[in-house]
């Protein structure tokens, strides 16, 4: 039985986050990459995110030799985060639909980080398309809001 | 036209924060973590450091695995940096220790958490490789009306006229012996040639555990006489650290801060004290505070503030270190040279006179004041009153000053409303033991100087004038009634 996200962390994906994705590639070496756009399923199981392709090379290498994903979001506002652990099921170019998604997301994160003081034309140069979209199977979901508390498990498979 | 090599310190902006960091580890079992770092401290030119105010899972995957990835993120461009890193060890003292710690007290300071977050370890990594992501940023588009305006350097590098500053400066120190025009002067230097506009230098009180803001630049009325307890915000922090400390973006540092207390809140709701307000500006958004140090004591704390984000500089602190260093020992000289003021006293009383409250054991005759006892309009009255409790002055029913100040002022009335005396010295309010001077740099000179600046604000009607080195004359425009009462709240 994969785990699911909760559904607090659905609505604060719809509200312009910033994500991160980690990697590792066989020596264990770790990967990070600023994703442009995430997605969850409707049965809050899987999640997809959009990775700008020109930067996506060595995140796809590793997501090809061993699936092992970690996802990080926060939103900027009141800095509260989630940590998603999962294993990548596939990797595809984004399709127009997909496209859609990206431009909405990335609307709302211009507009967070247009509240943090980023002036929204320099938000808007971060690349985001071309993008290869992974699909995730969840696995933990963790607390990750800056505190004692970070770390704590909130859903697990 | 050749690219200059890529260095860690021409990304001095990613180390200032705005946009967090992101840092990627992988446990021996090969699960990935990514994290968010609210501080990257640059170290030397190949390491950098990580504050750590929790054990965490990130630090757990380093000691099982020291490989790390670090994106830095430029805060005004966005354009990002992927350094390849190796964690070298975990510091929980030393002098990077106590500067990361240093910036997180004044967070914890101002979000009322001082005691509770503190900063367990600075863990410090070596960079193996440093490669900027040119493809993470598209070619920049049309600025779009209501924008936030794209940050620009405050001072570009080829405007930037540090030693003409600094030689103003330290013509400022030298061009003058009263503490008052000195630190106006080079308060005013600071913002007309470096572009500081505003700022203060505060002085500790008699008390050594508070600061008073002895002169101010671009704070309008409000500036002289604020008042900062040590260890409290940045500049109180930096008063006991005896150490310089920039923040930036505060709002930032403030958002993480919240964020952290918010935490700490749901978990246990007990010692968590009330967010204290940021003093000065109230849109501000830089920090600067240097201590104003003479062989190794602190006689006070310059501080600076903008409503700009990036308004202050590695540069702009270590060139305010230089200029810190020649104003703490202008402002030691000053304090020096009215301490060795001469023996002998002019006027009607002798040193040690008692306070006008006790009877006077001389005699009020003797050469008459150079100066006349009451000048100006008779019609003008001010009404002050010593709240004997409080130990402090109040004019009209508006605080005016308290402390060693306020006994200085009241002593000084009750002799001329005694005597009609106007003219008054260093040396006897230095004896008068119900002043409650120290023996032992008693900094008797920048109190005089608080209390004048306060009267200008306040009260202009009343000047403490200078006459000659050590001595001092009432001047009174106005008539003065005076009145003594318990506390305030009585």
């Amino acid at each position: 039985m994969p785990a699911r996200l909760p559904e607090e962390i659905v609505e604060l994906i719809a509200c312009g986050v910033d994500v991160y994705v980690a990697t590792r590639d066989a020596e264990l070496e770790p990967e990070a990459l600023l994703a442009m756009g995430i997605r969850a399923s409707a049965d809050r199981t899987t999640l997809t995110v959009y990775l700008p392709s020109v930067l996506a090379d060595l995140t796809c290498r590793n997501l090809a030799h061993n699936g092992d994903i970690a996802v990080t979001l926060e939103r900027p506002i009141d800095l509260k985060a989630v940590q998603i652990k999962g294993h990548s099921i596939g990797i595809r170019p984004s399709t127009e639909a997909d496209r859609e998604l990206q431009t909405i997301y990335r609307a709302a994160l211009v507009e967070q980080l247009g509240a943090v003081g980023v002036p929204r034309s320099v938000t808007r140069r971060l690349t985001w398309w071309p993008s290869l979209a992974v699909d995730v199977r969840i696995r933990d979901v963790f607390l990750q809001t800056p505190g004692p508390a970070a770390g704590a498990p909130m859903a697990r498979t | 036209m050749s690219v200059p090599p890529l260095t860690l310190e021409s990304l001095w902006r990613c180390f200032e924060g705005i946009v967090p960091s992101a840092l990627a580890t992988c446990d021996k079992h090969g699960v990935p973590n990514v994290s968010w770092i609210s501080s990257v401290t640059l170290v030397g030119d190949r390491h950098v450091a990580l504050s750590r105010q929790f054990f965490n899972k990130t630090i757990k995957n380093l000691l099982e695995n020291p490989k790390a990835l670090l994106i830095l993120m430029d805060p005004v461009t966005l354009e990002s940096y992927r350094l390849r890193l190796r964690f070298v060890r975990s510091e929980s003292e030393g002098g990077l220790f106590d500067a990361m710690s240093a910036r997180i007290l004044v967070i914890a300071s101002h979000t009322g958490m001082l005691g509770i977050f503190r900063l367990l370890s600075a863990d410090v990594f070596e960079v193996l490789e440093l490669r900027h992501l040119a493809e993470a940023l598209q070619a920049p588009g049309p600025v779009e009306a209501g924008d936030v305006a794209p940050v620009q350097a405050e001072f570009p590098v080829e405007e930037r006229g540090e030693l003409w500053a600094l030689q103003r400066v330290v013509q400022c120190l030298r061009s003058t012996s009263d503490l008052g025009p000195l630190l106006g002067s080079v308060l005013k230097t600071l913002a007309e040639d470096v572009g500081f506009l505003h700022s203060m230098v505060l002085i500790p009180d008699e008390s050594g555990r508070r600061l008073v803001t002895l002169e101010s630049h671009g704070y309008g009325e409000s500036g002289v006489g604020a008042e900062v307890p040590f260890g409290e915000g940045l500049i109180g922090i930096v008063a006991e650290s005896k150490k310089p400390l920039r923040v930036s973006p505060l709002d930032s540092a403030l958002r993480y801060g919240r964020a952290v207390r918010k935490s700490v809140a749901a978990l246990a709701s007990a010692g968590l004290s009330a967010e204290i307000p940021l003093p000065g500006l109230p849109n501000a958004q830089s920090q600067m505070a240097l201590p104003l140090l003479c062989r190794g004591e602190l006689v006070g704390v310059l501080a600076c503030e903008s409503a700009r984000p990036h308004a202050f500089e590695a540069w702009h602190e270590a060139f305010l270190s230089v200029l810190t260093d020649q104003l703490a020992q202008g402002l030691q000289d000053a304090m020096m040279r009215d301490a060795s003021e001469p023996a002998e006293v002019p006027g009607k009383l002798a040193a040690g006179a008692p306070a006008p409250s006790t009877p006077p054991n001389v005699s009020p005759a003797g050469p008459a004041p150079s100066v006349p006892v009451l000048v100006g309009s008779p019609s003008v009255i001010r009404s002050f009153c010593m709240y004997k409790n409080d130990d402090c002055v109040f004019v009209d029913g508006q605080y005016l000053i308290r402390g060693v100040p306020a006994r200085i002022l009241w002593r000084v009335l009750r002799f001329h409303e005694r005597d009609g005396r106007t003219e008054f010295s260093n040396r006897e309010l230095r004896l008068d033991p119900s002043l409650g001077l120290p023996a032992i740099r008693d900094n008797l000179e920048s109190r005089l100087c608080l209390l004048r600046r306060r009267l200008e604000l306040r009260c202009p009607e009343l000047r403490l004038a200078a006459r000659s080195r050590g001595h001092f004359g009432l001047d009174l425009q106005c008539r003065v009634a005076m009145v003594e009462r318990e506390s305030a709240s009585v």
